[in-house]
């Protein structure tokens, strides 16, 4: 009944003022397991993540949530069926396909649900950020920008130690605002790649890497559309990036607005930030969304950011050093000592233990003389006698058994399907297997991201790029490196055509076709070509002997009949067989027999070979050696020379 | 029906909770707490006066648990109770009057008869109402009331110094400031720095007005003439909850023995104690902006960082209070106390 009348309240408002959140309950992907089944309901400080996100949407007037679900629907209807948020009208939208926030959009467009701007979010947001400001901040930039499709929403966090995943650079037009540039920073590429037209279009503009995404976004009603007309875009990032690429095509932009020092938020990404929100939490940055003032939690608030709820046992001489809160009912035994870490309701935790920097979620049994130290344990886990665990995620159920020592793992209750893993941790602990592991084992790409993932908690020093290399070296290591990207593609498809067509003896001109194709593609230049081509024939089958490599010049000589025409091309060939030489000191052996046949076969002239013998690019070691390697040949060379002069 | 009221009240009562939590009561949150109040006695279904005062309570303690420092709700859940009371009593007394004649046995044992309030009397619904409807005028006035002995505290030429933003310091020097000339110093109150909006407006109304920054309180205090401030709540012991600098304000002051007036109105008096000097049950901290920045980066997972909003100012530094009823020293507060609440209600 009382739905009915906030419903019938919102309809004689007119439409367009309602306040529209679109909240995405997924994470879609795993990197938040398996310590809770449902990722947004997924305990910080003691509550739902989801609580917090739709407190902060009710006390910022939000007046219509719309919840993106497409797994776990079930556990989260039921969660919100207890549940009253004021005067929120709370709509959960299931849509069973979706693998990602692009296909959420994509279903939204067709649903029709979207009204006017509206505000984008994820089920793990953290705040107390009032959105009504940059939704006004929105609407005018509109007025003078048509295209505007997205304001991004960032907390200045200054020089903060993050994960890789939020350090993010953006250039901003320093008087409109406008995004520029959004680039995710990884410590292979340190450097930031901005387009000239865009310097020479902005009078000023502010690169800045001390901002926090919020991963909260005010927009538009074009933004549902242009997801659905774009079917590749998958993320925000993929977004945004398409975005600032085809402005013109897409007639779209893309805005900042920077939350004022006030206000706080975060969302929840992984378990490194996980850490460090909830750190936040208990030194009360995210005010009023601390424990002690959430509706019906009734938490004291001690010195040293301690908070602990009612019916809590704290045993003689155990200890709670600072930023600790415990849940209620929960019995800490004696001489156990707690430090940043937050034990749940109903825990049990006996003598001499140890916990720092742990998350201890429900009804967990900690057993005499444990050691926890950067972990998460899922609800009613058992840690035996003298268990030592660091930096593990630990799921529900899971038994860890007595004086068992865990490092950097994450463990499931249940045994994984068609495995017959041993018990190596626990009667009840399984490594855990991140379903996207299983998928790309195989390719190399992936093993970054699943070592990633051991992480844990715990925050890794990232060793200051900056200070470590001298400016001018990073800047042309850098600019090699960015030179590099499309001919090392191009690279690895000439040694995939070559390989094929050697295997498959393909007639050479065909493979000359591929190569040009693939030199067309890759915006690869002529001299380049030569010296990859060479070089791949070279390094083709990894093997040095003069036998092998006879044979494939044999086989290849066409192909280098037809690229190498000129003195230059032989400079690049020469170059490349100086490369080799460099890398595989077998090679260095056989380089001698190499040139000479090459300079038989006339496919590199006299005169290239004593002037790339005489005019070395590097000074360095490998080039002396090789050089005196080729030694007797190009003595020969001379010789002949001579002779030929004086015969005349 | 019945089912659906309730958690209609249930409703009421949690979004009331909330906007008060998230500062969406713009105006006065006691009058916005007497209509909500007003409102379960007018839609809750009961029949006697006990039935009443068991729901009040258990609503009431809801609230008041829910924000342990915001006093004044509890304060007027109080006074609501004991005006119950006194409806019931009296309405009682008339019909006994009008039944039986008054006998002296009588009058000696209806003390303890009344007190199970379990007659069932139709016309109390509207007596309350009207007697809360009295109650709330009362409250809109309140700042008035007080303003109104504003005269008889500042003299023409004086030096006053106030700190942080109180709305009925604001109204009583306002007020004060129509036939006297005198001169305000406003501590900003860092690091929330209301005083500059209360200098502000008190600029804007053409008195002659000083800000000046907290640690400039003792330089100053020697030439004041007197500290008029506000307060969150008075303690039953006549000490006060009052915003954050104003203890050493009130230390100042001591030292130079310059008076300290307090204005209060009656709803801020608590019968509450002062329970730990450790500050952590008494005082409410919010985000540490402003004393530190977010912006400052990795230094803030160093250090612990406390915003407090308020500070304890024991009674023997107060040498006056205002409230809309008149003056009163702080060792007349609990004669106040008793005079305002039911001994039972105390304990909510």
């Amino acid at each position: 009944m009382h739905k009915k009348t906030g419903r019938s309240v919102v309809d004689s408002v007119t439409k367009e003022d309602v306040i529209q959140a679109v909240l995405i309950a997924d994470s879609y992907n795993d990197d938040l397991f398996p310590a809770y089944p449902v990722p947004c309901l997924l305990p910080i400080v003691n509550l739902p993540l989801l609580d917090y996100t739709l407190q902060c949407l009710s006390s910022a007037h939000v007046q219509e949530v719309i919840i993106f679900c497409s797994a776990h629907a079930d556990s989260l209807k039921e969660y919100l069926k207890g549940k009253c948020w004021g005067r929120m009208s709370i709509n959960v939208v299931v849509s069973d396909g979706c693998r990602s926030l692009g296909d959420a959009m994509r279903d939204l467009d067709s649903k029709a649900l979207i009204r006017g701007d509206f505000i984008l979010l994820t089920g793990n947001l953290i705040g107390n950020l009032k959105v009504l400001p940059a939704l006004e901040k929105h609407k005018k930039i509109q007025k003078t920008d048509k295209g505007l499709a997205m304001t991004l929403l960032y907390k200045e966090c200054g020089k903060k130690s993050r994960t890789e995943d939020d350090e993010v650079f953006l250039a901003i037009d320093k008087n409109t605002s406008q995004l520029l540039l959004h680039q995710r920073c990884s410590r292979e590429a340190s450097k930031i790649n901005l387009p000239v037209e865009k310097l020479l279009e902005h009078k000023s503009m502010d690169i800045r890497c001390d901002l926090m995404d919020t991963r909260v976004a005010i927009c538009s009603l074009s933004v549902p559309p242009l997801f659905s007309d774009n079917f590749d875009y998958q993320t925000r990032d993929d977004f945004v990036r398409g975005l600032l690429m085809d402005e013109e095509i897409l007639a779209s932009s893309v805005y900042t607005y920077i939350l004022p020092p006030t206000e706080y938020a975060a969302s929840v990404t992984s378990w490194q930030n996980y850490h460090s929100i909830s750190h936040d939490i208990i030194h009360r940055w995210t005010y009023p969304l601390v424990p002690d003032m959430f509706l019906d939690q009734y938490y004291s608030y001690r010195r040293n950011n301690i908070y602990v709820q009612d019916n809590v046992t704290l045993a003689q001489g155990c200890s709670l050093v600072e930023d600790v809160v415990i849940g209620g009912e929960s019995d800490v035994g004696e001489n156990t000592v707690i430090q940043s870490s937050i034990i749940g309701k109903n825990c049990k935790i006996s003598e001499k233990s140890s916990i720092i920097n742990s998350h201890i979620l429900n009804r967990v049994t900690i057993e005499k003389g444990c050691k926890i130290d950067y972990c998460v344990i899922g609800e009613g886990c058992i840690i035996r006698n003298g268990a030592q665990l660091t930096s593990c995620i630990i799921g529900p159920g899971v038994v860890i058994g007595r004086d068992k020592v865990v490092e950097n793992m994450r463990l499931q209750s249940e045994r994984p399907l068609g495995e017959d893993e041993k018990e190596n941790y626990g009667p009840k602990a399984f490594v855990y297997q991140s379903e996207e592991t299983e998928a790309g084992s195989d390719s190399d790409s992936d093993i970054y991201p699943i070592a990633k993932k051991y992480y844990g908690l715990k925050l890794e020093a990232r060793a200051d790029d900056s200070d470590t290399c001298s400016e001018s070296e990073g800047h042309i290591s850098d600019k090699e490196s960015l030179l590099q990207e499309d001919t090392n593609v191009f690279f690895s498809e000439v040694v995939d055509s070559l390989l094929r067509g050697y295997e498959d003896k393909l007639p050479c001109d065909n493979l000359v076709l591929e190569v040009n194709s693939s030199r067309y593609a890759y915006n690869v230049t002529l001299n380049e070509v030569n010296y990859y081509v060479v070089r791949a024939i070279l390094t083709l089958q990894d093997e040095f002997k003069w036998d092998g490599i006879a044979a494939k010049l044999k086989y290849f000589m066409p192909l280098l009949v037809n690229y190498i025409r000129n003195e230059e091309a032989m400079l690049d060939s020469l170059n490349a067989i100086e490369d080799v030489a460099e890398v595989h000191s077998d090679f260095e052996a056989v380089s001698l027999k190499l040139i000479h046949l090459l300079y038989n076969k006339d496919i590199l002239s006299e005169d290239a070979i004593l002037k790339w013998y005489n005019e070395p690019r590097m000074e360095n070691e490998e080039s002396k050696r090789l050089r005196k390697v080729v030694e007797p040949f190009i003595k020969w060379l001379k010789e002949a020379d001579d002779e030929e002069s004086e015969s005349e | 029906m019945i089912e659906n009221k309730q958690f209609g009240l249930e409703e009421g009562v949690r979004n009331f909770i909330l906007d008060v939590k998230y500062e969406r009561i713009h105006n006065d949150i006691v009058i916005e707490a007497v209509k909500l109040f007003k409102d379960i006695i007018v839609n809750v279904e009961w029949t006697t006066a006990n039935d009443l005062l068991q729901i009040i309570k258990i609503q009431g303690k809801k609230i008041a648990k829910n924000m342990p420092l915001n006093s004044s709700v509890g304060n007027i859940v109080r006074r609501i109770l004991k005006i119950i009371r006194e409806e019931y009593l009296s309405l009682l007394k008339n019909k006994q009057d009008e039944s039986q004649e008054e006998s002296l046995h009588k009058i000696v044992t209806s003390e303890g008869q009344s007190d199970d309030f379990n007659k069932n009397i139709p016309q109390l619904k509207l007596a309350i109402i009207d007697h809360l409807n009295e109650f709330e005028t009362e409250l809109e006035g309140i700042a008035d009331n007080i303003a109104q002995q504003a005269r008889e505290h500042i003299h023409s030429n004086e030096i006053i110094m106030t700190i942080g933003n109180s709305e009925t310091v604001e109204a009583f020097l306002k007020k004060a400031a129509k036939d006297r000339k005198f001169e305000v110093i406003v501590a900003a109150c860092s690091p929330s720095n209301q005083g500059h909006d209360l200098a502000l407006n008190l600029a804007k109304s053409k008195i002659q007005t000083t800000l000046i920054p907290d640690s400039a309180i003792f330089g100053i205090m020697s030439r004041v003439n007197k500290v008029i401030i506000g307060t969150q709540t008075v303690m039953a012991n006549g000490g006060l909850r009052a915003v954050c600098g104003t203890h050493p304000l009130a230390l100042a002051a001591k030292h130079y023995s310059v008076p300290v007036i307090v204005l209060a109105p009656l709803y801020q008096l608590s019968p509450q104690y002062l329970c730990s000097y450790d500050q952590d049950s008494f005082n409410s901290f919010i985000s540490p902006e402003g004393v530190l920045n977010y912006a400052d980066g990795d230094i803030l997972s160093k250090v612990h960082v406390y915003n407090p909003v308020f500070d304890y100012v024991p009674p023997e530094f107060v040498t006056l209070f205002i409230s809309n009823t008149g003056g009163h020293a702080p060792s007349y507060v609990y004669r106040l106390l008793s005079e305002l609440y039911h001994a039972d209600d105390y304990e909510l």
